[in-house]
């Protein structure tokens, strides 16, 4: 059991949720971050601070969206964790009014 | 008042080690300060218990409640009428004055057993000083909120002399028995645990109606129809005995009861056990076999507790485990291990030093019909909270007219919200002390402002370490706020120079006073626990003399339960609402329960924290896709729950889900609408309390009402409530 961040993250890659995190679990590339499973300990502090709610919980994943699973799990193992704050992506602003967020 | 950064430089960062405190998990935490201000509070990896565990309310929860915009910082006395929100700013004095002369009236008028203290339990140091301020004042009567939350497994607990809390070695198992746990939302250390004990190869028997994140890494998941466990415990005690894998030498050397307890639970073949559980036979022979095959531990929770058999479901299991052997052994339910000399608060209340005469102990409200509950047998000897809120109505026993209520907002976390509420405008005087205006503060005559868990100390022992933790006042208080010990000297000191006073049974002046007593020669000292948030100390494992029980022996037949006229054996009575008469049946046609867990909040706290609010801003009713779309209900459509015999109701938002069976629906409890312009803040009305009944059928041990398993109707709410359009 997890949390993981989802599609709600493209293009966004706000990366407030980094600062809230007291284990520093979140990876991330050049286009979005992950959770690493096993480094995560299900404080859930993270999910209001993402402003496009892309953080799940695991128990709460859609079965389309159990996908995230292995994607956050195997991305976060080859990148470099990221524990400040980060300049959004330019199109994090026009994702977010498409998410209606 | 002493606090942890007092000594450090201008803009230098501090880092204080203490513990959470935002529920009763406790896990290690570091506090960050810089000039009297709190910069951060995170988990402390190096913990020996919870190693890092934490969750949200513990790193939002501390700072958000100490820097509410909403936080009381002096005291106030009501001008308009009561509960109309009219208030002015007191001094202290004044504050204390005001009230000692009302105290002062109402004793002298009815006598000391008129006045009456609420906490939340005396486990803390807070819940002390209410005692004692009470007791000091010639009352023995105080509630606590327990017979609605842990009361029932204590209680049994005790019975059973088995001195174990819950999952003190969940490292060590190589199974776990989880009933009526959601360890994920209630309990970080415990579901790390869980989740480590699964990693290694470990296996994990969950016992729920509901299926919650346990169950999912569960290997086998019982999920018996609600209130029906302790025949599930019956049955694996029958399977464990028949098929001889319980623990001989065990049971022959420290229980006490044995061949009785076989007998009864002969009754209880697993064959029987499906019919009135509905989980499969085969089922419970399987999951017998799991727990046998230990060391195992038994992880129990509020699943199983609060209700009408709460004490029988937990004496079945607590049963279960003694007859496993499972007791005091690596991976098993440590017994609790104090440091010698080391004094609990709970002992501190049971203490001969700080009693009344034992005559006016029995007059303890609910001590009659419940004295393993109340009164100078009972657990903690508090009051049965619905009787007490019966004699304020009522004036019998006899009348109960002054109220002083510390850190407990009864009017959401007792049942039957308007009854609380007719209650408390009918006494004479209500003082509450809390951090922040609440549904019970808005109803005093005197609110004071009470120190956060990050303004003042207090230390308790944690079996699962075992270790001693200290949570550190890190900052000063704010405003002009006090904590506890503080308010009760301060009456104290009022109602002494009134000659209002029995015997003085506060003979601490500081926080650091009371730990010292605490500590006492336990070789465990304040210096450390300040330094390291936490004291580690030698313990021995397998001690199987003098358990606590009149025997001194694990008592499968309960001496003490038999000495109150109840059944001495574990045993399973059906829940009350399979004897609903039909009408009630075919009007009410749902099962209730109550009390689902959320990480973001704590029994009624929390509820006006912005963090908070955006995970979870509604109360949710759960509720399976076939039931709703018999009750032609969708997701996110709001409902008003209604229950048999409440006055009130309760209005919450569907969930449509599988995770609570078909004709079950599942909500949580403690809501309120905090700055809303709803009576009461919204606890009338998004509260599940108001949809209840505080009584009974009660608990013939523990006074426990059926806090869930009721029956229930919902309404579809066609319009979105004006409550829920805010947000």
């Amino acid at each position: 059991m997890t949390h993981v961040v989802t599609e709600n993250c493209d293009h966004c890659r706000f990366t407030d949720c980094v600062v809230t995190c007291p284990v520093a679990c979140f990876h991330g590339d050049d286009k979005r971050i992950y959770i690493d499973p096993d480094t995560c300990i299900d404080c859930s502090a993270c999910i209001p601070a993402c402003p496009v709610q892309a953080i799940v919980e695991e128990f709460d994943l859609t079965d389309e969206r159990r996908e995230w699973l292995t994607i956050n799990a195997e991305r976060s193992r080859v990148l470099p964790v990221i524990s400040s704050k980060q300049t959004p992506l330019a199109t994090a602003d026009e994702r977010r009014r498409e998410l209606g967020l | 008042m002493t606090y942890a950064s007092v000594a450090s430089a201008p803009g230098e960062l501090v880092v204080i080690p203490s513990t959470c405190s935002e529920c009763a998990v406790h896990c290690g935490s570091l506090v960050y300060v810089r000039d009297g201000v709190i910069e951060d509070v995170k988990p402390n990896p190096a913990h020996p218990l919870s190693k890092g565990a934490f969750c949200i309310k513990g790193l939002k929860g501390p700072t958000g409640l100490t820097y509410s915009d909403k936080r009381l910082l002096y005291p106030l006395r009501r001008v308009g009428e009561r509960g109309e929100g009219q208030w002015e700013r007191v001094s202290w004095d004044e504050a204390l004055d005001y009230a000692a002369d009302r105290f002062a009236a109402t004793r002298e008028t009815y006598g000391p057993l008129s006045l009456v203290g609420v906490c939340n339990n005396a486990n803390v140091a807070r819940g002390v000083a209410v005692v004692m301020l009470l007791r000091s004042l010639g009352s023995p009567n105080w509630m606590i909120n327990q017979d609605l939350c842990g009361g029932c497994r204590a209680v049994s607990s005790r019975a059973t002399g088995l001195d174990i809390t819950r999952g003190e070695d969940i490292d060590n198992a190589r199974s776990a028995l989880v009933v009526g746990r959601n360890s994920y939302e209630a309990d970080p250390i415990e579901w790390i645990a869980l989740k480590g004990l699964k990693k290694r190869g470990g296996k994990i028997v969950a016992i729920d109606p509901k299926n919650t994140p346990v169950v999912s890494i569960a290997d086998l998941w019982l999920r018996p129809r609600p209130g029906t466990d302790a025949a599930l415990g019956l049955a694996m005690i029958n399977v464990m005995i028949e098929e001889g894998l319980y623990d001989k030498d065990f049971v022959e050397r420290y229980t006490h009861g044995f061949d009785k307890l076989r007998e009864r639970a002969r009754e209880f073949p697993p064959s029987r056990a499906e019919q009135l559980t509905g989980v499969p036979a085969a089922d419970i022979v399987a999951a017998t076999r799991i727990y046998a095959d230990g060391p195992s531990t038994f992880v129990s929770g509020h699943g199983i507790d609060a209700f009408s058999a709460g004490v029988q479901t937990f004496r079945a299991f607590h049963c279960l485990v003694g007859i496993s052997g499972n007791i005091d052994r690596e991976g098993g339910n440590r017994r609790v291990k104090k440091p010698k000399g080391f004094l609990d608060n709970l002992q501190v209340v049971h203490s001969l030093k700080f009693r009344l005469p034992r005559e006016i102990e029995e007059k303890t409200i609910g001590a009659d019909k419940y004295p393993l509950w109340a009164g100078p047998r009972g657990w903690q000897t508090a009051c049965h909270n619905p009787s007490v809120i019966n004699a304020i109505l009522s004036g019998a026993p006899y009348p109960v007219r002054a109220m002083y209520a510390s850190g407990a907002n009864i009017v959401v976390t007792y049942p039957n919200t308007p009854k609380t509420v007719e209650a408390l405008r009918s006494l004479d005087f209500l003082m509450v002390a809390s951090d922040t205006m609440t549904p019970t503060a808005e109803l005093a005559d005197i609110v004071l402002p009470k120190t956060t868990a990050l303004e003042e100390d207090d230390i308790r022992l944690q079996p699962g370490g075992p270790l001693i933790t200290m949570t550190q006042a890190a900052i000063p208080a704010r405003g002009e706020a006090r904590n506890d010990l503080e308010i009760a000297l301060g009456l104290f000191e009022k109602m002494e120079a009134r000659g209002a006073v029995t015997k003085n049974f506060l003979p601490w002046k500081t926080e650091d006073e009371f730990i010292e007593y605490l500590l006492a020669d336990s070789g465990v000292t304040l210096e450390e626990l300040r330094r390291q948030g936490y004291a580690t100390y030698p313990f021995a494992l397998e001690n199987f003399e003098k358990f606590p029980s009149p025997t001194g022996k694990v008592e499968l037949y309960s001496e003490a339960i038999a000495s109150v006229g109840v059944d001495p054996l574990p045993n399973f009575v059906a829940p009350a609402r399979d004897h609903s008469a039909p009408d009630v049946k075919q009007n009410y046609p749902l099962t209730l329960l109550t009390g689902d867990r959320e990480k973001t909040y704590h029994h009624s706290r929390f509820r006006d924290q912005p963090w908070a609010k955006k995970i979870s801003p509604d109360p949710r009713l759960l509720i399976h896709p076939d039931t709703a779309s018999a009750m032609s209900v969708t997701d996110g459509q709001w409902v008003r729950i209604e229950t048999a015999g409440a006055r009130g109701s309760c209005k919450a938002k569907v969930k449509v889900t599988d995770a609570t069976p078909e004709g079950v629906v599942s909500t949580g409890m403690g809501w309120w609408r905090p700055g809303s312009m709803l009576p009461g803040s919204g606890a009338f009305d998004v509260n599940i309390n108001a949809a209840m009944t505080y009584d009974g059928p009660w608990d013939p041990i523990s006074g426990s009402v059926d806090s869930r398993g009721v029956r229930c109707r919902i309404v579809a709410i066609n319009d979105i409530p004006t409550d829920a359009a805010h947000l």
